[in-house]
C-alpha cells in the first residue's frame, strides 16, 4: 500500500512560515513578508496562495484601512501551519533550509 | 487616474486562474501602498510574475494530463526531430525559410504554454475542452492512418484526390461539427469556438510530427529516396547539396500541418458555433400565436 505525502515545502515556504509563526497572532502584510524575507512578490503570492489552499494560511482583510486607501490583504498561520513548522522542525528540515537563506529560526 | 503600475497589476488580475480574485485585490491593495518610484515598478511587474505562476484553485483549471502529454509529446518531437535534421544535414539549415523558423519558434512556445499553463479562458469548460481534444485526436487519426489505407484502395494517379475525397470533408466536418454541437448543447458560442480550438490545437501538433517523421524518413544520406511509389536509387553528383535542399524544403513544407489547422479550426469552429448558438435559441423559444387544440 503506497503512503502518499505532500511535496517538502521550498526553502522560500519554510522562510514564510517561520516568518509568521514568530509573531503568531499578528496579521502580516504580502509587501511586508516581502521586505524582511527578500522574497520577490512574483514568488510570495503563489506561495500563499498554496499555503492557505492547504488550510495552512488564514487570510483576512483590514478592518479599518487607511483613509482613501483599499484594505490590505492579512495573512497569519492556522494550526495547521504551525503543525507542519512543527513536523519540518522535528525533522531538521526548517533549520537546514533557513541556514541556506541565512534566517534564524529561534522564533519558531 | 490609474498610473502605469497600477495598470499593469489590473492586468496581471485578468491573468490570474478563475477562483483567485481576492488575491488580485490583495495586489492591488498593496500597490497603493508604495509611493511612486521603482519600487512601485517592480512590484507591479512581480504581481504579473506571481498571476502567471499562481496555482489554479484546487480542482479547477487544469488542463488536463492527456492535454499536456500530448502538447508535451509532441513539442519533444518536433523540436527532436528539428535537433536530428540540423545535424545529420547540416546544409539544410541554409534552405530552411525565415518565416518558418518564425513561426515555428512561436508555435512551440503557444503549445508549451497550453501544456503548462492554459488560460483559464480555455480551460473553464471542461466539456468543451474534452470533446474537443477528443476530436483533434480524431481527425489525426483518420487523416494519418486511414489516409494512406484509402491511397492504397483507389490507387488514385492524382494525390490531390484523396485530399478532396477524405481530408477536406474531415477536416470541415470535424471543425464545423464540434463548434455547432458544443454551442447547441451549451447554448454558448464560446464553448463551440473553444472545443473547435482544442480539436485544431491537438490535431496540428500531432499532424506535424506525422509529417515530420513521414517526409523525413524517405530520406538517408547515401541518396535514396522512398517515395510513395517505391524506392527510387538516385544517381547525383553531389548527394549533400540535393539531400539537404530537399531536407530543408521539406521542413518549410510541413509548416503547413503547423499552422493550418488551428486557423481552419477557428474559422471553422466560429461558423459551426454560430450556427449552434442559433439552433440553441431557436430551440428554447416558444411557438408564437399559434393554438394548440387538444
Amino acid at each position: 500500500m503506497f503512503m502518499t505525502r505532500e511535496r517538502r515545502p521550498s526553502e522560500q515556504t519554510v522562510a514564510v512560515l517561520v516568518s509568521l509563526a514568530r509573531r503568531p497572532r499578528e496579521w502580516r502584510h504580502g509587501y511586508e513578508l516581502c521586505h524582511e524575507l527578500g522574497i520577490k512578490a512574483g514568488s510570495m503570492y503563489p506561495i500563499l496562495m498554496r499555503l492557505a489552499d492547504r488550510g495552512q494560511l488564514e487570510t483576512s482583510w483590514e478592518s479599518e484601512p487607511a483613509a482613501g486607501r483599499p484594505a490590505r490583504h492579512l495573512y497569519r498561520l492556522t494550526k495547521a501551519g504551525f503543525a507542519l513548522l512543527a513536523e519540518l522542525n522535528a525533522e531538521g528540515v526548517a533549520k537546514a533550509r533557513l541556514a541556506r537563506l541565512n534566517l534564524r529560526s529561534d522564533g519558531a | 487616474m490609474m498610473d502605469f503600475p497600477a495598470r499593469i497589476v489590473a492586468l496581471s488580475a485578468r491573468i490570474l486562474p478563475r477562483g483567485r480574485a481576492e488575491w488580485a485585490s490583495a495586489m492591488s491593495a498593496e500597490l497603493s501602498q508604495l509611493a511612486e518610484g521603482p519600487a512601485r515598478w517592480v512590484f507591479a511587474l512581480e504581481c504579473v510574475r506571481a498571476s502567471l505562476s499562481a496555482p489554479a484553485p484546487p480542482g479547477r483549471g487544469a488542463p488536463g494530463k492527456v492535454v499536456s502529454a500530448t502538447f508535451i509529446a509532441g513539442i519533444v518531437g518536433c523540436v527532436g526531430t528539428w535537433m536530428y535534421v540540423l545535424q545529420t544535414w547540416p546544409h539544410a539549415s541554409r534552405e530552411i525559410a525565415p518565416a518558418t523558423i518564425a513561426q515555428f519558434l512561436p508555435m512551440v512556445a503557444i503549445y508549451l504554454w497550453l501544456a503548462i499553463r492554459p488560460p483559464e479562458a480555455l480551460v473553464a469548460r471542461g466539456d468543451a475542452v474534452r470533446r474537443g481534444v477528443g476530436s483533434g485526436f480524431l481527425l489525426f487519426i483518420v487523416i494519418t492512418i486511414l489516409s494512406p489505407i484509402l491511397d492504397q484502395v483507389i490507387r488514385s494517379a492524382d494525390p490531390d484526390t484523396l485530399v478532396v475525397l477524405l481530408e477536406m470533408p474531415a477536416v470541415i466536418g470535424t471543425f464545423g461539427y464540434i463548434g455547432y454541437r458544443l454551442a447547441r448543447d451549451e447554448g454558448s458560442f464560446g464553448a463551440g469556438l473553444i472545443s473547435a480550438f482544442w480539436a485544431g490545437t491537438v490535431c496540428s501538433i500531432l499532424a506535424y510530427n506525422a509529417d515530420l517523421v513521414t517526409l523525413l524518413g524517405r530520406f538517408d544520406l547515401e541518396g535514396h529516396f522512398q517515395g510513395v511509389g517505391g524506392d527510387r536509387t538516385l544517381v547525383l553528383a553531389d548527394p549533400d547539396a540535393w539531400l539537404s535542399k530537399h531536407v530543408g524544403d521539406h521542413l518549410n513544407s510541413t509548416m503547413l500541418s503547423l499552422r493550418a489547422f488551428p486557423i481552419l479550426a477557428l474559422a471553422l469552429g466560429a461558423i459551426g458555433a454560430g450556427v449552434g448558438r442559433f439552433a440553441n435559441r431557436r430551440a428554447q423559444t416558444p411557438p408564437r400565436g399559434g393554438v394548440i387544440v387538444v
